[in-house]
């Protein structure tokens, strides 16, 4: 990885990071703890919602489960890609 | 330094089985059209089917856990979807804490509102009265400042938008809207909602902006096909609106990215829209059996209180079950009714303590049925975001349920609907009504297995059901 998409990935982690602390959701960059132990059903529907209006993204039926915030790193991973696609 | 505090937490998760298993008294059991079987829990909310050339294996365990090998797959299998307790187990007694939980949960509070009780259609069997309009001013000033005196006690907030017909004020569902999410972020509660609409105004746009208010599951009725649907869904000046509803149902499918919200399309089944069910079914697998959002839901007609219908074209659950299940194997997706199966969710939001219908001049119902009637008056809220609530009226609607009716307490549905599926019946009749659903339960239970995503476990044992 080079030094700017290093710069990038920091960038969608810190947002994903906001995003869910303004949920009230505890995590910080370096939590790598599952996620999804701190989501019940509606809270999973407000991040996902959240995260969509966030980066402008749709998040597609496959990956629509709790799967996605196994780890703040899997979560950056699955918007990164997501964002790629979409170029 | 002393030494740390040992907990020894084991004998409550991996309790001894001292006493032996037996079947749950909440299973429920019947076969699909192929004979493999169908097992449903309401309580652990566990649905499996079983191939039938292994159903003799589990209908035994079933039958006889006792005698059943305890290193058996199929034991194993069952006990860790609640279709085998343990003996001591009170089953009772977890359906009774169950209700506790369910009616005073304080976790959530559901307010629906009621932005415009009139409405741009006259359906011929609609109930409502039309005598009252928008959402006033004052009306949503208080339901703003209850929230915001409210709010920090609750972990969820849902609304729901209800009428009349709410997308006949959607200035007002804006503003609302707006000043809640942003209440919701401040108090960092967890915030959805859900509209009832005829569907004839939610335009692209109009769904567009839905999203963005966290409005995420819709109910939209068309009554049949073109002809049928006509008949009874017309709009106040009598003109047609199928062509529309449809329209804007299509944009939204073929122009929405977003995969979180669901549409639920209600039919209307009364027996004209019997006459063309081939039609209509073929209809609804062409247009939303290929996208997961779209759900079905099949209601038939009874007497609701709009025009006089004649009891010929009422239609009963037993005329309609075997065209659900063909319409289930031409794509179309009913599991909306796997929720209504599963533990609480039979429950009416009438009978839940946190749960308040806020009417357009400011009067808090219970029930969104019987808005006439003075025994649903449960209050009234001010513009100061003071709900004034006769606890005595709200009492009727939040008590008694299965804990007082004997038949409850034994019946398999009881930890779905909980003696709560219409409290308004039982307020008026003494006697908690049996919902269809637990009447046709089975009928649902196949239906729900042919449907596509229906959350089905297919359960297959290994060669000779015994782990190597």
């Amino acid at each position: 990885m080079t030094q700017a998409e290093k710069s990038v990935a920091v960038s969608v982690r810190e947002r994903i990071v906001t995003v869910l602390q303004d949920l009230g959701i505890e995590t910080d960059l370096e939590n790598e703890l599952d996620l999804a132990e701190q989501f019940e059903s509606v809270t999973f529907i407000n991040a996902v919602l959240d995260l969509e209006r966030e980066f402008g993204i749709s998040i597609p039926d496959e990956l629509l489960n709790m799967q996605i915030f196994a780890s703040l790193d899997h979560t950056a991973e699955i918007i990164n890609q997501l964002l790629l696609e979409q170029t | 330094m002393p030494e740390p505090l040992k907990l020894d937490v084991s004998k409550f998760e991996n309790p001894v089985v001292e006493s032996g298993y037996k079947a749950s008294r909440f299973n429920i059991r019947t076969s699909d059209k192929n004979g493999d079987m169908l097992l449903l829990n309401t309580y652990s909310n566990k649905f499996i089917r079983v191939p039938k050339d292994q159903k003799d294996i589990v209908a035994d365990v079933l039958r006889k856990p006792d005698e059943a090998l305890q290193d058996h797959q199929a034991f194993h299998e069952l006990v860790s979807r609640g279709f085998l307790v343990q003996k001591s187990v009170d089953e009772f007694r977890r359906a009774e804490m169950l209700h506790h939980e369910t009616i005073a949960s304080a976790d959530e509070l559901s307010l629906i509102l009621l932005p415009n009780e009139d409405c741009n259609f006259r359906c011929t069997y609609c109930y409502e009265s039309f005598a009252k309009n928008f959402m006033k001013d004052w009306v949503q000033d208080g339901v703003i400042r209850y929230l915001e005196k409210n709010l920090h006690k609750y972990k969820t907030l849902h609304i729901a938008w209800f009428g009349g017909e709410p997308l006949t004020a959607m200035p007002i569902i804006e503003r609302l809207s707006e000043k809640i999410m942003e209440l919701c972020k401040k108090h960092k509660v967890m915030y959805w909602s859900s509209m009832t609409t005829n569907g004839y105004n939610l335009t692209l746009n109009v769904m567009k902006k839905l999203l963005s208010y966290n409005v995420l599951n819709f109910q939209i009725t068309l009554d049949g096909i073109e002809e049928t649907h006509n008949c009874t869904r017309k709009r106040l000046d009598g003109a047609s609106t199928f062509q529309r509803i449809v329209t804007n149902l299509r944009n939204i499918r073929d122009q929405i990215p977003n995969r979180t919200f669901k549409i639920i399309v209600r039919g209307n089944i009364n027996q004209e829209v019997l006459k063309v069910i081939g039609p209509y079914t073929d209809f609804l697998a062409e247009e939303f059996s290929q996208d997961s959002r779209f759900m079905t839901h099949w209601q038939p007609v009874g007497n609701w209180g709009g025009e006089v219908i004649s009891s010929e074209k009422l239609c009963e659950h037993t005329d309609m079950i075997g065209h659900m299940l063909a319409a289930a194997e031409k794509g179309i997706d009913f599991s909306f009714y796997r929720r209504l199966m599963s533990s609480k969710e039979s429950v009416c939001y009438a009978g839940q303590r946190n749960h308040f219908i806020i009417g357009s001049d400011g009067i808090i119902y219970k029930c969104t049925i019987a808005f006439d009637d003075e025994i649903n008056h449960v209050g009234m809220i001010t513009e100061k975001g003071t709900m004034h609530i006769d606890e005595d009226k709200l009492a009727l609607w939040v008590t008694g349920h299965e804990s007082t009716d004997s038949g409850c307490q034994k019946c398999f549905f009881r930890p779905s609907c909980q003696g709560a599926s219409c409290p308004l019946m039982k307020i008026k009749h003494g006697q908690a009504p049996c919902p269809p659903m637990k009447v046709y339960f089975k009928d649902y239970m196949q239906l729900i297995a042919a449907s596509p995503r229906n959350g089905v476990e297919e359960l297959n044992l290994v060669e000779d059901g015994v782990p190597s």
